[in-house]
């Protein structure tokens, strides 16, 4: 199904300008010729293509007399370019909006100029923002729409979630209905004391005592209730909030890596972090409280009613118009302290950086600079918070004076039915607290919008990393001993869809063949190293491993057989040893030395006074670039894998290191598939084949020699790298005059004799 | 390192209009084709160090830089005009003259605005990394899918525009 827009709207043009044929594609877009927001609409038929602007065709073309269609990417928008017999044309501008779309046009439009057979429309939605049913952009992040989200589905969810903490929210909520009963009884007491003690003639001392001694006693009640219910909230919360985090942490470490990526760290941070932590509040703070607070409610409005109708209308009819109003300051405020925080935010990140670049700062003399930047943002910073405060504090009066509001209505109403003998001081009394309390939560009422929306938003953003389906595992798990013979057909690959890495690659491997990859900086050679560690799947294409598709493996038995040295290496905060055995933690001793003595770690190691057990990674002991690379290896080998991936495995040691490495490596992965990058050339000289990537294409392909023979990139590239040493050397030698006239003076003393 | 930049004068290119309204240049007497114009700065030198490349899709490593403009007002006027809708294209980045609403809704922030190139309505997500200061009054603004808007001077912004962007920004 073409995906985009309805055509039947367009169907006069339609039929006059593809005479009835089929529309293959249709897409809308949004600039005109002349830079101006349009309306537009591309269609697509399998002979020609037409662009219709506000509803205007502004340009047709036959098929037939296009070469070729190019999509180009620009800042904030694009452009789709025609190669016709005659010239070059623009044929529609579009925005960022639809970048995705019209580079699958351009492909589609190519492809049918070559007659091959279209089957790609496109339909693919992953990567866009927008909620298809509403149109209003998804929650940061997520596929996940918050007008369109399912509320009782998450209700449901967040249900079963609170299942071990229920009987403590059963407790929590008993606990808060005792303090309920308090707020509503205090003033009957209140009303008994004034009418039977204090203005009545007969009252006894008993009554006082009694009346007194029930206020202490709900007070005592309450007091201790409060304090126990806060204890039993405290550690529902960290049960369910434990519970939650472990949840999301297992699923982010079973997801696939381009799920991952394409999050930001930050955002997955927040989701096991914040986003939990705030589904918790909800829970425990805002719907338990809620959910009192509504019958606290109820109760004092029956009582009211009940005691005087009108009196109970004054203290509810303003509620409505106070709550708006106390909302709209409130979110005013909100906004207000949003920026202030975003600046602060600024501020924090700034001093991170700079911190963790110090070295960087002292080296090039920038102390002063960075001072003075600091110290501009933090005014900046206090003169907004000053500003903020004083808004505050010239509000906050007037909410005080919105949420006593009632309380004045009551007073004078109540006053005059007092003085009229209509009523008691006492009933008055106990009218004006039950307003004051019931005005003194509308602050807390009017942010209960609020709440309940980000804890959808919270709730989704973690539901959803918990819905994801896990990597996609086909029913049969291959489970067999792998001999490592790729077959790379027709494989294709980008990390956005519009923007292809890895075009076509159809290469055979076979098994203990020693592969090296080169190509410029960006040509593809980590990604197409990704795709074989699984890390990605292909968009098109397979790859397979001994004659069977390579995802269909069991992943356990895969990674089993893979040794790994990638291009930045990460050591874990541990001990060398640890990181060694990282991948095989039952090694012995004599293992892991081993693994170390291939890959030439040992001696350095032992240089180190706390040798294997020496404390490495972030906070550990700095080792050079060539140590962590060495260690790497060490950890790689370990598992004795059939299948090797060195990805500039000995690019931070010098030459004689690396061959020292290169030859124990040889000794240890006879008979192991190894594939290789590297950017000195001179390390893959005993591949068995050298691919050369350009362009995300294999351009070359053969052994180092056959390559020079034939004279083409990979031979300039070696040809140039030579130069590059030689030069080197002839530098390197002007650097060691002392020891040139040395040997000169021997070769004198030798004449002399 | 070369010392010295190849900053071409303006009697050495000549632009010309390819039939389907792209640019084109010769260059020192020769026809060098589908030429694309690039800002070196784009973000503080709208028409200053533009950089001429000759655009090639088949390889874009094999595309290769002419050389550089200086200043295009060194130029004569119709290569000005040429150059300027090269830009255009290849920078889309509308002003806007007036903000006509901003909406919150959950977790992102609508805005409805006039700009030199049309009404539009676009979406921000996180105000604070999405609306940067380039400082004279300058900010720049990114919305959801990577499009830009250019808010050219806050001082010159009408008052109500004033009174509804004031607490985002
Ligand atoms: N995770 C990623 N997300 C998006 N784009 C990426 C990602 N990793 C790499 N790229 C892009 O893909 C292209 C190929 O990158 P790749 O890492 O495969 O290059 P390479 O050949 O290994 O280069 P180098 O020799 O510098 O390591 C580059 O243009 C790069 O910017
Ligand atoms: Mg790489």
């Amino acid at each position: 199904m073409p995906k985009g827009v309805d055509v039947t709207e367009y169907s006069t043009v339609t039929d006059r300008v593809f005479g009835g044929e089929e529309i293959v594609l249709s897409a809308p877009f949004d600039i005109g010729e002349n830079g101006d927001f349009k309306d537009g609409i591309f269609l697509l038929s399998r002979s020609a293509m037409c662009v219709i602007e506000n509803g205007n065709v502004v340009r047709v073309e036959k098929l037939s007399a296009v070469l070729k269609a190019v999509c180009a990417e620009y800042v904030g928008g694009g452009m789709i370019e025609l190669f016709t017999k005659t010239g070059r044309y623009l044929l529609l501008r579009f925005s960022m909006k639809y970048i995705e779309a019209f580079t699958k046009a351009a492909d589609i439009i190519n492809d049918l100029i070559e007659g091959s057979e279209v089957n790609n429309i496109y339909e693919d939605e992953e990567d866009t923002t927008l909620c298809p049913k509403c149109n209003a952009p998804y929650i940061p992040g997520t596929h996940v729409c918050a007008h369109c989200a399912d509320k009782k589905g998450i209700a449901k969810k967040l249900w079963t979630l609170s299942k071990p903490c229920r009987g403590l929210y059963a407790l929590l909520l008993l606990f808060f209905w005792i303090t309920a009963i308090g707020a509503v009884v205090t003033p009957m007491l209140s009303r008994w004391l004034i009418n039977d003690v204090l203005s009545a003639k007969d009252a006894s001392f008993e009554t006082l005592y009694i009346i007194v001694g029930l206020m202490l006693l709900f007070s005592v009640i309450t007091a201790i209730v409060s304090a126990m219910r806060d204890i039993v909230s405290s550690r529902a919360s960290n049960l369910l909030v434990m519970d939650l985090r472990n949840h999301i942490y297992e699923k982010l470490q079973k997801m696939p890596l381009s799920y991952i990526e394409k999050k930001k760290t930050g955002d997955l941070m927040q989701r096991i972090n914040n986003d939990t932590q705030r589904i918790q509040t909800f829970i425990q703070d805002i719907a338990i409280m809620a959910v009192n607070e509504v019958f606290l409610f109820i109760a004092i409005g029956i009582v009211t009613f009940y005691l005087d109708v009108r009196m109970a209308l004054l203290i509810f009819v303003p509620m409505p118009p106070a709550l708006w109003m106390i909302g709209k300051i409130r979110r005013s405020i909100q906004r207000r302290y949003r920026k202030q925080w975003g600046k602060l935010d600024n501020l924090t990140s700034r001093l991170t950086e700079v911190i963790n670049a110090i070295k960087v700062v002292k080296v090039f003399g920038r102390e002063d600079d960075e001072i003075e930047r600091f110290s501009e943002s933090a005014a900046s910073v206090r003169d907004l918070t000053c500003k903020n405060e004083k808004f505050v504090y010239t509000i906050f009066p007037i909410i005080k004076f919105v949420m006593s509001f009632g309380a004045y209505f009551v007073l004078l109403y109540g006053g005059s039915l007092v003085l009229g003998g209509k009523m008691s001081v006492g009933e008055l009394v106990q009218f004006s607290s039950y307003g004051s309390y019931l005005y003194s939560k509308l602050e807390w009422f009017s942010m209960l919008p609020r709440h309940f929306t980000m804890a959808i938003v919270s709730s989704q953003r973690v539901f959803e990393v918990l819905d994801e389906t896990e990597e996609e595992t086909s029913d049969e798990k291959i489970n067999a001993d792998i001999s490592g013979d790729f077959d790379f057909q027709n494989v294709s690959f980008g990390y956005k869809s519009y923007r292809k890495v890895l075009k076509n690659i159809k290469e055979a491997v076979n098994a203990g063949e020693m592969i090296g990859l080169v190509g410029h900086s960006g040509a593809g050679k980590s990604t197409m190293i990704n795709l074989i560690m699984r890390l990605y799947t292909p968009d098109d294409g397979k790859i397979m491993l001994d004659g069977k598709e390579l995802n269909k493996y069991d992943e356990r038995n895969y990674k089993d057989i893979l040794g790994v040295v990638l291009q930045e290496n990460y050591l874990f905060g541990g001990s060398i040893l640890d990181n060694i055995r990282y991948a095989k933690p039952q090694a012995t001793m004599e293992e892991c030395i081993l693994a170390a003595k291939a890959a030439n770690a040992h001696d350095f190691i032992m240089n180190l006074p706390d040798g294997y057990n020496t404390f490495v990674g972030e906070k550990g002991h700095k080792l050079s670039g060539g140590e962590k690379q060495r260690i790497a290896i060490a950890r790689a080998v370990i598992t004795n894998p059939a299948i090797l991936i060195l990805d500039e495995a000995t690019a931070s040691v010098d030459t004689q290191t690396e061959a020292k490495i290169q030859e124990a490596l040889s000794r240890a992965t006879e008979g192991k598939t190894i594939f290789a990058i590297a950017h000195r050339l001179s390390t893959l000289k005993n591949a068995d084949r050298l691919f050369v990537l350009e362009e995300g294409r294999i351009a070359e392909s053969g052994s180092h020699e056959e390559l020079l023979k034939k004279n083409g990139i990979y031979a300039a590239l070696f040809k140039a790298q030579q130069e590059m040493s030689a030069m080197n050397v002839t530098i390197d030698n002007s650097n060691l005059k002392e020891e040139s006239i040395q040997v000169v003076d021997n070769g004198e003393e030798f004449d002399d004799e | 390192m070369e010392n010295k930049l190849n900053y071409i004068t303006s009697d050495e290119i000549s632009f010309y209009k390819s039939d389907g309204g792209l640019l084109m240049a010769k260059y020192k007497g020769e026809d060098i084709g589908r030429v694309a114009v690039l800002r070196m700065f784009p973000l503080q030198y709208a028409e200053e160090y533009l950089c001429v490349k000759v655009i090639n899709y088949d390889r874009f490593d094999k595309e290769t830089e002419t050389g550089i403009i200086r200043d295009l007002k060194d130029f004569p006027e119709d290569a000005v005009r040429l150059v300027r809708a090269e830009l255009e294209r290849r920078y889309f980045v509308p002003d806007i003259i007036k903000v006509d609403e901003i909406k919150e809704q959950v977790g992102h922030i609508l805005w409805k605005v006039t700009t030199n190139k049309g009404e539009r309505e676009f979406t921000l997500t996180d105000m604070s990394s999405n609306i940067i200061n380039l400082g004279g009054g300058q900010l720049l603004l990114t919305d959801v899918y990577g499009n830009r808007y250019r808010i050219p001077d806050i001082s010159k912004l009408d008052d109500k525009t004033m009174q509804i962007i004031e607490i985002w920004i």
